[in-house]
């Protein structure tokens, strides 16, 4: 395929065109860690003390635990003595008011990114809390989220508005013991995205956060959490982006959601930060912690993902079906070439009764990467009438890549249906002779057929993500997927 | 249009186009049948220019251009098409979308400019109505869980609206009833004319009722052994080929 | 990790220093495969082929080594498949038993003796069940089918553990060398004359040299408070063909390993397997294909129904190495809860280095299809018999495709009569 295809060759190996470096002053502190460097942290952000003593608990805890190492990746050993764990925008000392205010430097790095704050949010109806490295800078659309009663913004300060709602929610879905990179985030995260919406309110607008990773020899440990009270709904998405380093960058994010009887939560992402180059120096460790707890009856949470960047991803989105009739779904696209690493899938753990998740993986696999899915779908004795689906598929393009998949099935309810599908092949000669046939360039046969391979994902994506997916696949997609 | 000129192919290390020699002139219809395992399918898979077939020599002409230069997808914007056996289904791709992507790149090969949505929406449902398909095929994915004679239909439906100068029919009776032949071979006679030719490989006469060929010729063991006109087909139906085998294998020892 | 009970360790040391052969040679090798053992212990539930499979129960006992048991002929007849017309081997606590078995081998294929050779000398980390083999096997033997020799008759290879007073373990060994283009059809019967507590640890090895056929059916039927450990290494050649039919129904615990490496172009491999489990059986199935060379093929269909507080394991590996282009891998895991206690774990997985391929793999759990049970009923048979015919039609699946028709036959019936209301399902079946 490698050697007969060059046209894809061409589209799989184009430039990475995020990979700027914005040249603003950062307060940033030194490498290392240790106790002083989390109170530091903590001291920073103003934080109140149960915060503090929480992130001591964790760090205390990370200290005793090991680097995982059961997922299928290979990487140097990370250092974490050499990263630094905090590094804001300098300009944040006198934080903006309003968009007019924020640094243009930073608001000219989105506009690079394609992510115009302003045109963007207001012509999407998209409010949206950008992170740069490690701290929250401008959220938009506050005004018309607060009339609906919905709180969105920065970690930090919802730490100083919403104190009582972050002590009762933080940790509840991934405690601060949950895993060695949870564990490390709960200890040094330094800010994130907050959600709350009420008891039956149905958010106005898409919320949206974007992360980027600007500072050398910075980890990124952002932490969101969404709460969605009794009957409310909202949607939620999130990108990221990273610039060319050579040396690798270490993001470990922990995302938690929370949604009570009825509620609804939809979370997307376009991951795409800087997978490294094709001899895989440089890029970053994407190791994130994503649970979602379906706590009420009828609630719902849906993972979308599509994970085009960095140089090694290592995220299992999950789905834990407390409540009655609950809802998980995952869909998932991840692209790996070049000398990217995924180990990525989900995990669907029923207990509710009559719950039920659909678990919808495409992987692409294309130059020396390695891509595997791994998932678990766990039906507890007391899950009666549980229902999962599974479809896994993946798709190879030259032969020294490879793709695997890892999914464990564990059922304990005689009433339980699981299903779980995989096939593995690699694109169709027959497929792109026909479309050749058919006057299509090879490029744009190929284009044509990886897009349909991920249409069941990409329909799942709001409109404007979906846009921007298919374009991170280097796809023209008009009508093809819709 | 079409010149092929002692042409030999090999699949997979084996040779089954063995000299094979067949002219084609502007606005004919060319039937070319033959038993199982002749070459019938090579012919057009060779001609259509897929990788997996190799010539090994002979030439073949199409408008003037050497046929084997060219890339698959320049053969189809020189305007040669071929309607597949077995057309391949292409999940999540839209059948639409498949159809504008080809038929622009088509218009632009010829300097012309891309069709919009509802220009080209106004063309194919009238392609569709000649075919009597159902609207709800546009939205569907290509050839995907398409019956036999929808696929073929389909096949022919792409033929109309991509308007080629040569049209390859490649077993396109086979898996068809009677109904649905008829409104195959219907299409295919809506889009003879003057300076289109098609070509058509078929094991069975039953087609040739429906289109009238001007030429028919029978292929065995990758060569042409017999060429002649409609009365020819009616022959084979009537008398199976041994009879002709055996009169060219007598042919070739005298 | 591994878990090292030191009572079990103990008793194994006694049982070698009471066994082991007086040859200074083979002592030694059989000393190195006890150390290498003694160094892991038993395998632990951290391992992963080794997360579902808790060996508790096992380690706790104390198993000595078998002594010369006897068996009747009337225990014999009851013991063999009727009407397998066969050349039959009879293995008794681990030993042949000549006296038992067909005096007369076809011409072609060889039975002898096998100095069980420590292949740890080759580098490669040995499954520990394969190291204790290793140290404690009686009666190694090597079964050869010479070149272009067709066996007709199927070779029915009985086992058969004794009545012994105390837990007893037993490490049957076999290698199984196929000439080329040679045919054959392998019975393997494990069964027990009493409902023992003893531990049969096979380890067979084949291989198929070019063009080989060999069909081996095994059934497992032993005491169902035994432990049944069973690892098959096959290593095929070009164009050969393996078929592994896997009946599992006895055993307290039972753990099989398949290991399939297709070494060269053409080899295929088919390997089907049922798992029925009841009351406290724990059953599990390990099985991994090694796609090395280039056009080869796999098969696999594993279903596994499980009453009562049974747990069944099932793991399907399929690896396809670089290069190995042109391959195609086929899974499925299909499985069957009747119970509210019962429990299945199935994990079929993919590693895949090649593009050139297709694999794919399914595994379901569920019950019995409630459409097909109501039209049953309708049919005015009653709730029992309709679950009973049900279960049964789900596990003919397997059945069905053993080629010796007495096996099947033998199968169905033993199936059936494990079944609630299984002597008027007979009728049906």
């Amino acid at each position: 395929m490698a050697s007969d295809n060059p046209e894809f060759e061409q589209l799989v190996n184009r430039g990475y065109a995020h990979g700027f470096v914005t040249d603003i002053d950062s307060d940033t502190i030194p490498p290392g860690l240790n106790e002083d460097v989390i109170r530091m942290i903590s001291a920073k952000k103003k934080e109140p003390e149960f915060l503090l003593n929480w992130r001591l608990r964790a760090y205390e805890h990370w200290l005793t635990m090991k680097e995982p190492n059961w997922a299928h990746l290979h990487h140097t050993p990370i250092d974490y003595q050499a990263i630094s764990y905090f590094s804001a925008p300098k300009s944040r000392d006198d934080a903006p008011k309003s968009l007019d205010e924020v640094d243009p430097k930073l608001l000219e790095t989105y506009e690079k990114l394609g992510i115009p704050l302003h045109e963007r949010a207001r012509l999407a109806g998209v409010a949206v809390d950008a992170v740069f490295d490690s701290v929250s800078v401008a959220t938009t659309f506050k005004g018309k989220l607060a009339k609906a009663g919905v709180i969105f913004c920065s970690f930090s300060e919802a730490v100083q508005l919403h104190p009582e709602l972050i002590e009762r929610y933080l940790g509840k879905v991934v405690p601060y013991t949950d895993n060695y990179f949870a564990t490390l985030n709960s200890a040094v995260f330094t800010d994130g995205s907050f959600v709350f919406i009420p008891k039956g309110v149905r958010c106005p607008l898409e919320l949206s956060t974007y992360f980027r990773i600007n500072a050398a020899n910075t980890g990124q440990f952002e932490r969101t959490l969404i709460v969605a009270e009794e009957g409310s709904h909202v949607s939620y998405l999130e990108g990221c982006t990273a610039p060319m380093r050579d040396e690798n960058q270490l993001h470990a994010a922990v995302v938690e959601l929370i949604a009570m009887d009825d509620a609804e939560i939809k979370y997307s992402t376009v991951q795409n930060w800087y997978p490294g180059d094709e001899e895989g120096r440089g890029g970053i460790y994407n190791f994130v912690t994503k649970r979602g707890d379906c706590a009420g009856r009828n609630s719902k949470i849906s993972w979308t993902q599509v994970e085009t960047g960095s140089a090694i991803t290592w995220k299992y989105p999950s789905c834990i079906l407390r409540g009655d009739n609950s809802v998980g779904e995952f869909y998932s696209v991840a692209v790996t070439n070049n000398m990217q690493q995924a180990d990525t899938g989900t995990k669907m753990v029923h207990i509710g009764k009559n719950t039920s998740s659909t678990i919808v993986s495409k992987g692409i696999s294309a130059g020396r990467a390695q891509s595997s899915y791994r998932g678990l779908v766990q039906v507890m004795a007391g899950a009666e009438g549980a229902r999962n689906h599974t479809q896994c598929d993946s798709l190879l393009m030259g032969d020294k890549c490879g793709a695997h998949t890892f999914p464990y099935i564990e059922v304990k309810n005689p009433s339980a249906r699981v299903e779980h599908e995989a096939t593995t092949s690699k694109i169709g000669e027959d497929q792109l002779f026909y479309c050749r046939q058919r006057g299509i360039s090879e490029e744009d046969a190929v284009n044509m057929i990886v897009n349909g391979f991920c249409k069941e994902v990409f329909k799942e994506l709001p409109m404007e993500f979906a846009v921007e997916a298919q374009n991170l696949l280097c796809v023209s997609l008009e009508g093809a997927v819709g | 249009m079409l010149k092929i000129d002692n042409l030999h192919a090999r699949v997979e290390g084996r040779e089954i186009l063995k000299g094979l020699s067949l002219t084609i002139g502007e606005g004919e219809v060319h039937a070319i049948m033959g038993p199982n395992g002749s070459g019938k399918s090579t012919l057009v898979q060779v001609l259509a220019g897929r990788d997996d077939y190799q010539v090994t020599s002979g030439s073949v002409t199409f408008l003037g251009k050497n046929l084997l230069d060219l890339a698959p997808e320049e053969r189809a914007h020189e305007g040669l098409f071929l309607a597949f056996q077995y057309p391949v289904e292409i999940p999540g791709v839209n059948n639409t979308y498949l159809l504008k992507a080809a038929l622009n790149s088509m218009r632009k090969h010829r300097g012309e400019s891309d069709l919009d949505a509802v220009e080209f929406l106004a063309l194919i449902r009238d392609k569709m109505k000649l075919m009597e398909m159902d609207a709800s095929f546009l939205n569907r994915g290509v050839n995907e869980g398409f019956s036999g004679g929808e696929k073929k239909r389909n096949e022919i439906l792409q033929m109309a609206v991509l308007e080629p100068r040569l049209a390859l029919l490649d077993e396109t009776d086979s898996g068809l009833d009677i109904d649905a032949l008829k409104v195959v071979a219907n299409g295919v006679n809506s889009l003879r004319s003057a300076d289109r030719s098609i070509v058509m490989v078929t094991h069975y006469q039953r087609l040739l009722d429906y289109i009238e060929p001007d030429f028919v010729h029978v292929l065995s063991a990758g060569r042409i052994i017999r060429s002649g006109d409609k009365s020819l087909a009616l022959e084979l139906e009537r008398r199976g080929y041994d009879w002709v085998l055996k009169e060219a294998l007598e042919e070739s020892q005298a | 990790m591994s878990t090292k009970p030191a009572e079990a360790l103990q008793g194994l040391r006694q049982a070698f220093a009471d066994s082991a052969p007086a040859d200074p040679v083979l002592r030694k090798q059989r000393e190195r495969a006890l150390e290498r053992f003694m160094m892991h212990g038993f395998p632990g539930t951290r391992e992963e082929a080794w997360r579902y499979t808790n060996l508790r129960n096992l380690t706790r006992r104390v198993f000595v080594t078998a002594g010369d048991g006897a068996i009747s002929s009337d225990q014999l007849n009851a013991c063999r498949i009727p009407d397998l017309q066969g050349h039959l081997l009879v293995f008794l606590d681990g030993r042949l038993q000549h006296q038992l078995s067909d005096q007369n081998l076809p011409a072609g294929l060889r039975l002898s003796h096998l100095e069980a050779q420590d292949s740890e000398d080759s580098g490669q980390t040995l499954p520990a069940f394969s190291n204790l083999n290793t140290a404690f096997n009686q009666d190694a033997r090597l079964l050869q089918i010479d070149a272009n020799t067709s066996v007709e008759k199927p070779l029915y290879l009985l086992f058969v553990s004794g009545q012994n007073e105390q837990p007893t373990m037993l490490h049957p060994r076999l290698e199984i060398s196929a000439g080329t283009n040679s045919r054959i059809n392998l019975v393997e019967h494990h069964l027990s004359l009493a409902q023992d507590e003893n531990l049969v640890n096979s380890l067979i090895d084949i291989n198929l040299a070019a063009g080989a056929r060999m069909n081996h059916t095994r059934i497992q039927d032993a005491s169902k408070k035994s432990f049944q450990i069973c690892r098959v290494n096959v290593d095929q050649a070009r164009d050969s063909h393996y078929t592994h039919d896997h009946i599992c129904l006895g055993s307290a615990l039972a753990r099989m390993d398949i290991h399939v490496s297709l070494s060269e172009p053409g080899a295929e491999v088919e390997l089907h397997g049922l798992m029925l489990g009841q009351g406290r059986q724990h059953m599990d199935t390990h099985t991994q294909v090694d796609h090395i060379a280039p056009l080869t093929q796999s098969r696999e269909t594993y279903r596994c129904v499980l009453d009562g507080k049974s747990r069944g394991v099932f793991n399907g590996k399929v690896v396809v190495h670089r290069d190995a282009q042109k391959i195609e891998a086929h899974q499925a895991s299909n499985n069957l809860l009747l119970s509210d206690q019962a429990e299945i774990d199935t994990k079929p997985e993919l590693e895949i280095y090649a593009d050139d391929v297709k694999c794919s793999h399914g595994a379901t759990v569920g019950q019995l299809d409630k459409n097909a049970l109501f039209y049953l009923l309708s049919r005015g048979i009653e709730r029992t018999m309709a679950r009973s015919l049900l279960v049964f039609a789900f596990a003919d699946e397997i059945v069905a495709g053993i080629g010796e028709p007495s096996i099947r036959h033998a199968m169905e019936k033993r199936i059936v009569s494990q079944l609630p209301d299984g002597d008027r399902l007979r009728e049906f079946v």
